[in-house]
């Protein structure tokens, strides 16, 4: 596997060289192992690295599924639960849960850079981490187009800018196309729906948001202060949403997704417009996102063409 | 006062089918009540889908606020004099964190998502069962204390018994708010804020099997818990003394306790943890109506139920589209009245 991943990285490389000619890749590539790496983290703090990180931890799903995403799985040592994607990563030991940090197993690992979702994990975990001499690079991306920038720098704190870059360059492509394709389209008001009881949705300070009005869409919610706020049947109701998507982790479709049927007023239960997607392909911040777009964009298109189709 | 509460409540119950993010004007759900109490549905095609909002949404629930309002206010009023402690309330006997422990374990075990039993789902079975549960434990570990055995007094053994009641009943709370903290590390985030998000109070999930469930086990457990006014006034005066009044106190306590548990459980487990109503309206009242039982738990059922309604629709628009959970309402208008009461406690109401 590792054999593989360097020989395809290899291939790579070259042809990174002879098609891209970036002067920048060139750069970095050439000195990536021996220079030393200095970086500002998400939240301003200065990381200081004498070569490229060669036993990482990643405390955050959307870190593992980047790290796959730009051939530098390899360096990997340890990450938390719940990174479960790609299926490969379910193997890699678990050095924390969804909000605690195992220090001791950290510190057994003798890591050179722990990679961490702030948000996930708070700052209070980072600096104890930072305390115990462990160099810590904490992660915050926030829209949509950071994680263009999440995959390089992944790439430079690892010395695989190369393949960071090509994989940041693809994203950034894909990501305009969809952009260009669909946002500016008519708008749908859409409803996500996380939870129903309590029933619960993202305000626009979640990337879900950021997907919604990637896909022309305009989140019925986006405004409210809360960034998971609790909602009623009765407030969606109200807004009367075109499109009623839930994000649910296995894909299956849960029962209490039917309880719309009772309201036919809504124009998407009217016209059949609702969709269960796969959460974890809109709430992480890794390649994935724009597979869970594209899939919600469709959706929004089908929406509008029940519109044309009705002659509404 | 009664008279007043009572004439209040129908308004209150209606203002609660008035509000909601859909504009729905007092006339037009007016012209919808014979709809609701034949339970027909309107014919005309614009009238019907704000019958079915008042109908199927607000209706369950502000009637559910009341019913639950109305059940943890008087089961305050009997718990605060069956222990003449001013700051007894109906949790005091471990039901509501058994309930919030039996609801995590719902949670984290079958899922919440699962209708279990007759359209309730797992979290409100889990909750009804470990509020009972742990009542039950508070209750046999009370009554089978050595002392209460030892003594062969039975005055002196039931004395002993209150006290150890309570002292048990703070273990099981803390054991629960352990067991629950443990269960947050089994739990991922999802599950976690859904738990927190119950364990503050929320009338959303309000239905008609929830309203039925909780008007068969909350009514008949409030009358049985008001028929024992006068043995609750004996008792005011003294464990001995009510019983040389004739009151049977060991039956009166056990009656009282799984009543009051019984009708806690059942409002936990619909609504969640809602604070202050059960501890502050009691209070209110005896300032208002005196200590005589019979218009002190009369009247602080009204006013808990209306109490409740009143903060629910403060919940549900204060933050409109979104709301906030009552349990923060209450507990937000509760606990700053609560202190100014404290500090008038001289002049008023209990020692």
């Amino acid at each position: 596997m590792l054999r593989l991943g360097a020989i395809a990285k290899h291939h790579a490389r070259k042809r990174n060289f002879i098609v891209l000619s970036v002067f920048l890749s060139f750069f970095i590539n050439a000195f990536a192992w021996s220079a030393p790496i200095r970086l500002i983290d998400d939240l301003g703090v200065e990381i200081n690295l004498e070569q490229a990180a060669q036993r990482v931890i990643l405390l955050g799903p959307n870190l593992v599924e980047s790290i796959y995403a730009i051939d530098a799985a390899h360096t990997v040592v340890a990450v938390a639960d719940h990174s479960d994607y790609p299926p490969q990563a379910r193997t890699i030991p678990r050095v924390a849960s969804h909000n605690t940090i195992n220090y001791e197993k950290i510190l057994a690992l003798a890591p050179d850079l722990v990679v961490v979702w702030a948000s996930g994990f708070g700052v209070d975990k980072i600096q104890k981490l930072r305390d115990l001499g462990l160099t810590v690079f904490a992660s915050e991306p926030q829209r949509l187009a950071d994680v263009e920038q999440l995959l390089r720098t992944l790439g430079q704190l690892t010395g695989h800018s190369v393949s960071a870059n090509r994989a940041a360059l693809s994203y950034a492509r894909r990501l305009d196309e969809l952009t260009q394709r669909y946002h500016h389209q008519r708008p749908v008001r859409v409803f996500y729906q996380i939870w129903h009881r309590p029933m619960q949705t993202l305000n626009d300070k979640h990337i879900v948001n950021d997907v919604i009005s990637l896909c022309g869409g305009v989140n019925v919610f986006a405004k409210q202060r809360e960034i998971a706020p609790k909602v009623t049947v009765e407030a969606v109701i109200a807004l009367d949403p075109e499109l009623i998507i839930t994000g649910v982790s296995n894909s299956k479709r849960p029962s209490w997704f039917d309880d719309w049927q009772l309201w036919p007023s809504i124009t998407a239960v009217k016209k059949n417009q609702l969709f269960v997607i796969n959460a974890d392909t809109m709430v992480r911040h890794a390649p994935r996102i724009l597979l869970g777009a594209e899939e919600l964009c469709s959706h929004l298109a089908k929406a509008r063409v029940s519109d044309e189709v009705k002659g509404e | 006062m009664p008279t007043l509460l009572l004439l209040m409540t129908p308004l209150v119950l209606f203002l609660g089918l008035c509000v909601g993010p859909v504009a729905i004007t007092p006339p037009q759900v007016l012209s919808q009540l014979p709809y609701l109490l034949s339970s027909q549905s309107p014919a005309e095609p614009n009238l019907m889908s704000s019958y079915a909002i008042v109908r199927e949404l607000r209706l369950p629930r502000t009637f559910l606020a009341w019913l639950v309002g109305s059940g943890l206010a008087l089961s305050g009023a009997a718990m605060q004099g069956l222990f003449r402690n001013p700051l007894a309330d109906p949790s005091i006997i471990g039901v509501t964190s058994g309930a919030s422990l039996g609801a995590s374990v719902a949670v984290v075990i079958i899922g919440p998502q699962i209708d279990v039993w007759l359209g309730l789902s797992g979290l409100v079975v889990g909750a009804f069962i470990g509020g009972l549960l742990a009542v039950l434990i508070v209750y046999r570990l009370a009554s089978e204390t050595p002392l209460s055995a030892k003594t062969g007094s039975l005055l002196s053994g039931q004395g002993n018994s209150v006290a150890t009641m309570l002292l048990v009943g703070i273990a099981i709370t803390a054991l629960a708010g352990a067991a629950n903290s443990a269960l947050a590390f089994v739990a991922d985030n999802e599950t976690l804020r859904r738990i927190s998000l119950w364990n503050m109070g929320g009338l959303d999930g309000a239905n008609d099997q929830r309203l039925i469930f909780g008007v068969f086990i909350i009514l008949p457990a409030m009358f049985i818990v008001w028929r024992s006014h006068r043995s609750l006034d004996a008792l005011l005066l003294g464990e001995s003394e009510a019983h040389y009044l004739g009151v049977n106190v060991s039956h009166l306590k056990r009656l009282l306790i799984v009543m009051v548990a019984l009708a806690v459980a059942t409002s936990v487990a619909l609504a969640g943890v809602i604070g202050f109503v059960g501890l502050v309206v009691p209070h209110l009242l005896r300032m208002v109506v005196g200590p005589s039982h019979r218009q002190l738990m009369l009247c602080s059922a009204l006013a808990g139920g209306i109490l409740l309604v009143l903060a629910d629709v403060l919940a549900r628009s204060l933050v409109s589209p979104a709301e906030l959970p009552v349990g923060v309402v209450t507990a937000v208008l509760g606990a700053p009245f609560f202190i100014f009461l404290l500090r008038q406690r001289r002049s008023h109401g209990l020692q």
